[in-house]
């Protein structure tokens, strides 16, 4: 199955790459892309919602630094950027001639008012750690920026490519959730709320070649099978992920239309409250492990698309390190462990699944069924989603729960004993820091695989696949990104070939 | 008993329920598949001698849900016309017997609760409790009490003015050996024929609240679960909705005709005005 999907994969991967060869982009047109959540707010420095990122991120805000459709940090408003020997310093160089859409020029005082205003006690930021290991800031001329951190930040950079550390204009960034102003391709038009969030080409974008396109629309659709319509009535160009994978299997054998099975930042795990019995039980821990067949699930939940893991890593990020091998499914050894650990006859539980999320629903019944092989009988509740935020995220009141972690570079939430999943472990905390404290590449990529080792090891909590990114598109749509190896839809250098 | 079956409506009313239950009691010793045992191999089948219904996304014989999700619907049925029945009868007699103040205040809820769309407050009572299909229950079973208590005491008033209890009363029989000897007998087929109608509305909700995931928890079968979970397979695996939509018609005509059957039986009157 693995080489299958790896099979899918690298050949959807090459049609695109020959078309490009093939094709110099053409210049014009209008883009129409649909995503399921319209967004709570444009401004990503204010809210956690991936759902702002997708829309703004890269179109109409960018950060110092970008991420490259194959996972690298390239230069975004930064051109360069040097770390002085003892990885505490960050000297920026600054891209030249970068005016925000309102006409104010972006300069190292924009930055350093930016990096402070998320790292302040008032911030609205939804990450202001990310900022807050900065000691002091300075702005030796317009374009050179100078962070000296407090101590060593392995994911500085990487947190500096996130959308929450995009740029904002000093002037007008209080209506930035309801009037973004940025720095991208694309300038913000209007949001018609409940539909759709128009914006067009910025004609004194930085870059001259850039974007192709003239317009684009976000537009807000739900329901998957309204999407799946939309696309095929000509409504909509792009649907940005999808929602149903049932529907990409259908659409993959329609002609009209491309779908990208990439990959993505995001885990789908089985979340266990780590600190209530009996899953404060290590061994009850791997034996679940052990009792969930991971092919099958994507099987059944996914169609097949989305990759296996074994930890809270997502192949699609940098020092990745293939743990699915560590509990290979096998039901005698979980019955096994279970008796070990004192449940020769199972027990009873309950699954919680958020209702908004249907890959959430259908994998808590996949696995209530796995577990229930194994003597655990799992009783599914199916909860709102401002249910699940505060009585399983805000207040832990939960046995096991399904959800899909988004974000890229998360692990760090196992180092927190508050956090919802209560893993407390000294052992996984001194590896993190250590990671966050690396020197060079070698030792960033032994402590962070050693993190991912410590997680799937006490089996913290269930670790099934990750998810595919599945845009679906019409066949014109060129050069849309086939990987998401970060939260954002970035149409910058999307074209239409009509 | 012969009465009965020479009314069309009955005889094919009484039939098409009488296989729903039979259904339902035979997915309880048998069905021919587990209904909730997973098969990835046998996902999304059509309709075959071995799965005659098809199977759905995970594997799971249709056939066999739709035969569990019978137990749901028949259990929703009965709980809730329960529910209905006890309460507003007690309600309704209390409202025909004491009259004035009482009478009064009896009416002046239910019309209140009659004031709601039921099934909207069925999905605010069960967002409130939670989804289960014990709340589903409640909730239904709650907008059954009025319906119930204005027909017993719309047929009781009538009755208390009718000579049998005026003569009986003559004789000196209690007011509460009236009610009870007279006039709760007098009242039983309206209360029968309103059943069976209100016992075919309660699967229609059930199916309603379990299709926006309010009712019947996963996994086990309702066929208004199933008709969600078959909504995005629809091209692909069309048996996986069109199969319990059939088992929910089916079984709510079967209800209404029974109703039907039974008023035209146990009413003349209305015979005889058609």
């Amino acid at each position: 199955m693995k080489k299958i999907i790896l099979a899918m994969l690298t050949f959807t991967l090459l049609i695109p790459a020959q078309q490009l060869l093939a094709q110099t982009p053409k210049k014009g047109g209008s883009l129409i892309v649909c995503q399921p959540a319209e967004p709570p707010g444009l401004d990503p420095t204010a809210n956690t919602a991936a759902a702002i990122d997708r829309v703004v991120f890269s179109n109409i805000y960018e950060g110092l630094v970008k991420v490259k459709r194959t996972g690298e940090f390239v230069p975004g408003l930064a051109t360069a950027w040097k770390v002085s020997p003892d990885g505490k310093v960050y000297t920026f160089t600054l891209r030249k001639g970068v005016t925000f859409h309102n006409g104010e020029p972006f300069t190292a005082h924009t930055a350093k008012w930016n990096l402070e205003r998320s790292a302040a006690e008032t911030t609205k930021n939804a990450h202001p750690e990310y900022f807050r290991g900065i000691e002091k800031i300075e702005t030796p001329d317009d374009h050179t920026l100078v962070v000296a951190l407090k101590d060593v930040d392995a994911l500085f950079i990487a947190h500096m490519a996130e959308g929450d550390a995009v740029m904002l204009p000093m002037k007008g960034h209080e209506n930035a959730a309801s009037q973004p102003v940025g720095t991208g391709p694309f300038r913000f038009v209007a949001w018609v709320r409940g539909d759709r969030v128009e914006m067009v080409r910025n004609e004194k974008y930085w870059n001259p070649e850039l974007p192709y396109l003239d317009k684009v629309t976000f537009k807000f659709i739900g329901d998957p099978s309204a999407q799946i319509a939309a696309l095929k009535a000509g409504d909509i160009d792009v649907i940005g992920y999808i929602a149903a994978p049932e529907q990409a299997s259908e659409m993959e054998k329609d002609k009209r239309f491309k779908v990208f099975a990439g990959t993505t930042t995001g885990e789908v795990i089985m979340s266990t409250n780590n600190k209530r019995k009996p899953f404060d039980n290590k061994l009850v821990r791997q034996a679940m492990a052990h009792a969930i067949d991971r092919e099958t699930v994507i099987d059944l939940v996914m169609f097949g698309y989305g990759t296996p893991i074994g930890s809270h890593w997502s192949p699609s990020t940098p020092y990745y390190k293939d743990l699915t091998g560590k509990f290979p499914y096998n039901p005698e050894k979980a019955r096994e462990l279970l008796a070990k650990a004192g449940y020769p006859d199972g027990f009873e539980a309950t699954i919680k699944l958020p209702a908004i999320y249907s890959y959430s629903r259908r994998a808590g019944e996949v696995i209530a069924d796995m577990l229930g092989q194994v003597g655990i009988k799992l009783k599914i509740e199916v909860v709102e989603w401002g249910y699940w935020l505060d009585r399983i995220f805000k207040q832990k009141d939960f046995d096991l729960t399904m959800i899909g972690h988004v974000e890229a570079w998360d692990i760090g939430i196992y180092a927190n004993p508050d956090y919802y999943f209560q893993y407390d472990s000294q052992e996984f905390r001194d590896a993190y820091a250590k990671a966050l404290k690396a020197p060079n590449e070698a030792e960033k990529a032994e402590w962070f695989g050693r993190c991912q080792e410590i997680i799937a090891e006490d089996a913290v909590n269930g670790y099934l696949f990750s998810a595919p990114s599945l845009p679906i598109m019409k066949n014109a749509v060129m050069n849309w990104w086939e990987n998401y190896p970060t939260i954002a839809l970035d149409a910058t250098e999307v074209w239409l070939d009509q | 008993m012969k009465r009965f079956f020479s009314n069309l409506n009955f005889t094919v009313g009484f039939t098409m329920s009488l296989v729903v239950v039979l259904a339902a009691v035979l997915s309880l010793v048998w069905t021919p598949f587990d209904a909730d045992k997973m098969n990835a191999k046998n996902r999304l089948q059509g309709p075959s001698w071995t799965h005659p219904l098809g199977t759905d996304q995970y594997g799971r014989d249709t056939l066999s849900r739709v035969m569990t999700g019978a137990v749901s619907s028949i259990i929703v049925g009965l709980v809730t016309v329960a529910i209905g029945l006890s309460l507003g009868v007690l309600l309704g007699l209390a409202s025909a017997y004491f009259g004035k103040f009482v009478d009064e205040v009896i009416m002046r809820i239910s019309d209140l609760l009659f004031g709601f769309p039921a099934v909207l407050t069925a999905i605010l009572i069960t967002s409130i409790l939670g989804p289960s299909m014990i709340n589903a229950m409640l909730a239904i079973g709650i907008f059954y009490i009025p319906v119930f208590a204005r027909l017993t005491r719309a047929v009781a008033m009538t009755l208390w003015e009718r000579e049998f209890i005026t003569a009986a009363r003559a004789g000196g029989v209690g007011e509460w050996t009236i009610t009870w000897r007279h006039v709760l007998p007098n009242i039983l087929s309206p209360l029968l024929i309103q059943g069976t109608v209100q016992f075919a509305v309660a699967i229609l909700a059930e199916a309603s609240l379990s299709y926006l995931g309010l009712g019947t928890q996963p996994p086990t079968a309702s066929w208004g679960r199933m008709l969600n979970e078959a909504q995005t397979f629809m091209s692909r695996a069309p048996w996986m909705a069109i199969f319990p939509g059939l088992a929910i018609a089916w079984a709510v005509l079967g209800f209404n005709l029974l109703g039907d059957g039974l008023r035209d039986t146990l009413d003349p009157k209305m015979v005889r005005m058609r």
